[in-house]
């Protein structure tokens, strides 16, 4: 920050910016307010129950979030399980096991994963993933895993949970994996040389030194790719299968609040209440990303200076 | 016995092998393509003490660097040229390099602590080469703290982050932490660089005293601190080796003119 | 061994160091285990990049001439003949329309956050604008809905139209290009502003001979970052613009609609149709086209920043 004294085009000039940022404020109250504004009908008649009424009966004018709830739920939770190991390995090495010369090269790639637009990673899920599970994974799972709870296979469709959660895996990876990166990358050198000159191995250094330097780095990586995963529609409402049921098995079908808002919302804005409730799961979406962006934020501000990464503004 | 070239060398070996604790033969070492070190070579006796000394830029941390393998690490770093290690080339391909890194110590320039208690700093070269008996890695923090010097000051907070401790203590403790695995060799770069003159002064007494279990070859900025701690001396000049001999003749009666510009510029 | 001997003759004789090899030879194999892992995760990682430009590719080059991309789409289902012209202008006008929203906007709380303002109000402002990174786009959709769209109740009125569809886009763009240009601006070394400064100019005048220059790199890096996110949003035009065949006839109300590369993918994939899932993949190739042009052509600009800083 520069400390100067102003003068009169100084005045003005701060005059003008300030409209601007006035600009960006308006626009934060102004999608608050907006989601607010029209979900207090449904909050005021369904009070806190919303959250775990499960029926979703617009003729009946009865809404509950609870299916479209655990749907967001199981599609972020296994997404980030399959993203957490991947961005972490990815992480490691291109800060830790990769030559130099190519760091540079690999680094780019993760990049470009986070530029892909969603709706071309849902084409590729419908295309790629979807085929893959119905013809290798899910028959391979009926006939030799049908007895685990959450992996019951029922028919062989390949849409579902388990192709939402993968597609969705691919586009946190990024986010999580250039975090883990930069936080490996705080570690300061000197103290990874300190350790190989006692005769550390490189996963010596990552175990002991790296990890325990940066852990809480990529604590905030994960939740940053927790609210990304949240918040995820188009590759979803294209994967999921878009019913109304709560999945007992990854490879069941079911819907999450984005994809509901995606199908249903011009049609939902004919009956106000119907409406509402929409609006209503937009903003269980809003509060869940900004409590998780602000915690987010507040670990990584600690570990890498909360300078967000390239790969946070991916293609949409 | 103050000249270095080759002839000399070949007499010593010969002569007194087995006082012979790290010869290096032909070392020439490259950033890329930048040439640096430019065929080295000498010898370090055991239970010694030797200061090298130069410029800054000269290349007396690659130097160093070389004898622990550290540039292994450097990319497009090409070394070629011998490091005898009692006896074998540390260089060739049967070498185990955790092995030499536990018995080739390294203190670097700053207090670089790991971000753990004081007592698992020291233990952590224990850890890492596999010694699990909780009796023998109690025992061998303490006598290392002792050695360090360190024992006294940090015996009721052994369980607190090192980083709690100050500039000088913490260099220490580095050196409590590389001896921990008893190397036979100590590599020190510039270890009181960064400490004022008090600190300072107790490393210095800390490296006299090691000579009687330790080879030590430390670089060093501070003339009169090599003249005083060390029995050989150095002075490395555009990755070049220029002098190298017995303390006593290097700063009364150094050969090069170069050698002698140093010391009397610096005194 | 040599090596387990030396330390009794050198080093310290009381303190004993039990040379564990058998473990030391585990600890390597594990080493190049987790190396295994991690380069297989890497790989992993990096396959659907590659998949996904090949599995478009493969399907698109049948389709992708030039009529592709001048052309209406035709035919029944629509699209099954033509092109995606209407997608191209389409992004076009929304691309037009959100960045003149978000430039101005962007930049100017961009250089606010850099040269003006008290610390704390500044770190509430930044707290804000990232936390407009991170709403779903959905919800701005909704929100976009609401504000521009809807013909009912307050709000502009525009209907489903490339206005309310630029707008809403620019919505998301404008706390993008805001983060990156004070991140621009800081990356200015300090002796060139307060250089300027020194010799009597006011911020403003600063601002003109210097910050726009030296930062001009990064404010354009900034802007292609915000059109190369908003390029793929599909979710927030569901509720503002949605598709449309043809060309736009204004940019509000009846006939003000767009197409949009993104939306028609999505629209196409949905058709029982495989000429439109071929035309879909096609379209794809497109887009992915303009999304790693701009990432180059932001990638080019930096790098060249850094190459003219280097040589001052
Ligand atoms: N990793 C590296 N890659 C390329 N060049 C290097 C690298 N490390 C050091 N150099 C170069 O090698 C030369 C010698 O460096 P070195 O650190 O060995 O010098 P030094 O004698 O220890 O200096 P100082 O007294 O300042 O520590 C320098 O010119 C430096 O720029
Ligand atoms: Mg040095």
């Amino acid at each position: 920050m520069l400390k100067l004294k102003l003068n009169h085009k100084d005045d003005l000039f701060k005059f003008i910016l300030s409209i601007f940022v006035f600009g960006i404020i308006l626009i934060f109250f102004t999608v608050v307010t907006v989601i607010l504004y029209y979900s207090y009908p449904a909050v005021s008649r369904f009070g806190i129950a919303f959250l775990w009424t499960k029926e979703w009966n617009p003729p009946k004018e009865i809404f509950g979030a609870a299916t479209f709830i655990a749907g967001t739920f199981m599609v972020t939770i296994i997404a980030l399980i399959f993203a957490i190991p991947l961005s972490l390995g990815i992480g490691i090495f291109l800060e830790e096991y990769c030559p130099k010369f190519l760091k540079g090269f690999f680094t780019i790639i993760i990049e470009l994963l986070a530029g892909i637009p969603s709706v071309v990673f849902g084409v590729w899920g419908v295309l790629t993933i979807v085929p893959w599970l119905r013809k290798y994974i899910e028959p391979f799972f009926k006939s030799h895993f049908s007895f685990i709870p959450f992996l019951q296979v029922t028919e062989n469709i390949g849409y579902g949970i388990l192709a939402a959660s993968i597609v969705v895996a691919f586009m946190v990876v990024p986010i999580i994996a250039s975090i883990t990166k930069d936080s490996l990358a705080a570690v300061p050198k000197i103290t990874k040389d300190g350790a190989l000159a006692m005769g550390a191995t490189r996963l010596d250094v990552i175990k002991d030194i790296s990890l325990p330097f940066s852990y809480r780095g990529i604590y905030g990586g994960i939740i940053l790719g927790f609210g990304r995963a949240v918040g995820e529609t188009i590759a979803v409402v294209l994967l999921i299968g878009n019913q109304a049921i709560i999945p007992k098995s990854i490879f069941g079908v079911g819907y999450t609040i984005s994809a509901v808002l995606a199908n249903t919302f011009t049609f939902a804005v004919i009956s106000p209440i119907y409406a509402s409730s929409e609006v209503e799961l937009a903003l269980i979406l809003l509060l869940v990303s900004l409590i998780v962006n602000i915690i987010g934020r507040n670990v990584l501000q600690k570990v890498i200076g909360g300078k967000l990464s390239r790969a946070q503004f991916g293609g949409g | 016995m103050t000249d270095i070239n080759k002839n000399n060398i070949d007499n010593i070996t010969e002569n007194n092998k087995d006082e012979i604790k790290i010869e290096v033969k032909n070392l020439n070492f490259n950033y890329g393509d930048y040439h640096l070190l430019k065929d080295i070579n000498l010898f370090f006796k055991k239970n010694s003490v030797c200061t090298i000394l130069g410029p800054s830029g000269c290349g007396k941390s690659s130097f160093l660097r070389t004898l622990n393998r550290m540039n292994d690490y450097t990319e497009g770093s090409k070394l070629t040229g011998e490091v005898l290690l009692d006896g074998k080339n540390i260089y060739s391909k049967s070498v185990d390099v955790v092995e030499l890194r536990r018995n080739v110590g390294m203190v670097f320039q700053s207090p670089n602590p790991f971000p753990k208690t004081i007592f698992e700093n020291v233990a952590f070269g224990l850890k890492i080469h596999g010694i699990k008996n909780k009796q023998f890695i109690e025992e061998r923090v303490e006598k290392c703290l002792k050695y360090a010097g360190l024992f006294d000051e940090v015996k009721d907070k052994l369980h607190k982050n090192a980083f709690s401790l100050s500039g000088g203590q913490q260099q220490r403790l580095c050196i409590a932490r590389a001896i921990a695995t008893n190397p036979s060799v100590l590599l020190m770069d510039e270890p009181t660089a960064y400490l004022d003159p008090a600190a300072t002064a107790t490393i210095l007494d800390l490296i006299a005293d090691f000579k009687k279990f330790y080879t030590i070859i430390i670089v060093s900025h501070n003339i009169q601190q090599a003249g005083r701690i060390s029995d050989y001396s150095g002075f490395f000049l555009d990755g070049e080796l220029i002098e190298f001999s017995k303390s006593g003749d290097f700063f009364t009666r150094p050969k090069d003119k170069r050698t002698e510009n140093f010391i009397t510029n610096r005194f | 061994m040599a090596e387990t001997d030396n330390h009794k003759k050198t080093g310290d004789p009381n303190n004993y160091f039990p040379v564990n090899k058998s473990y030391i030879k585990r600890k390597k194999i594990y080493n190049r285990i987790a190396y295994g892992f991690a380069a297989s995760a890497f790989i992993l990682g990096a396959f659907p990049v590659f998949h996904i430009i090949y599995s478009a590719l493969i399907i698109g080059y049948k389709y992708l001439n030039w009529r592709f991309v001048s052309t209406l789409p035709t035919g029944f289902p629509i699209g099954a003949k033509g092109g995606i012209l209407n997608a191209i202008v389409g992004d076009l006008y929304l691309v037009v329309i959100a960045s003149c929203l978000a430039v101005p906007l962007g930049i100017g709380s961009g250089l606010y956050l850099s040269l003006f303002g008290k610390q704390r109000t500044n770190s509430v402002i930044r707290l804000l604008n990232e936390l407009m990174i991170g709403i779903p786009s959905v919800v701005w959709g909704i929100m976009g809905f609401y504000i521009f769209s809807t013909n009912a109740g307050l709000g502009f009125h525009f209907g489903f139209s490339a206005l309310a569809g630029g707008l809403t886009l620019g919505f998301i763009m404008t706390p993008i290009v805001t983060l990156l240009t004070e991140q621009a601006v800081h990356r200015i070394p300090a002796s060139y502003i307060e250089g300027a400064l020194a010799m009597g100019a006011t911020k403003w005048q600063a601002t003109k001979s210097v910050i726009v220059k030296a930062a001009m790199g990064g404010i354009f890096t900034a802007v292609l970052l915000g059109v190369l996110n908003i390029i793929g949003q599909t979710a927030p035009l569901l509720f503002t613009n949605y598709y449309n065949t043809g060309l736009p006839t204004g940019i509000t109300g009846p006939g003000g609609a767009v197409g949009d590369i993104a939306m028609l993918i999505f629209i196409y994939i949905h058709e029982p149709s495989h000429i439109l899932h071929y035309k879909a993949e096609t379209a794809v190739v497109v887009l992915l086209f303009f999304v790693f042009a701009l990432d180059i052509g932001m990638r080019l600009i930096s790098w060249l920043t850094v190459k003219i800083f280097e040589m001052f």
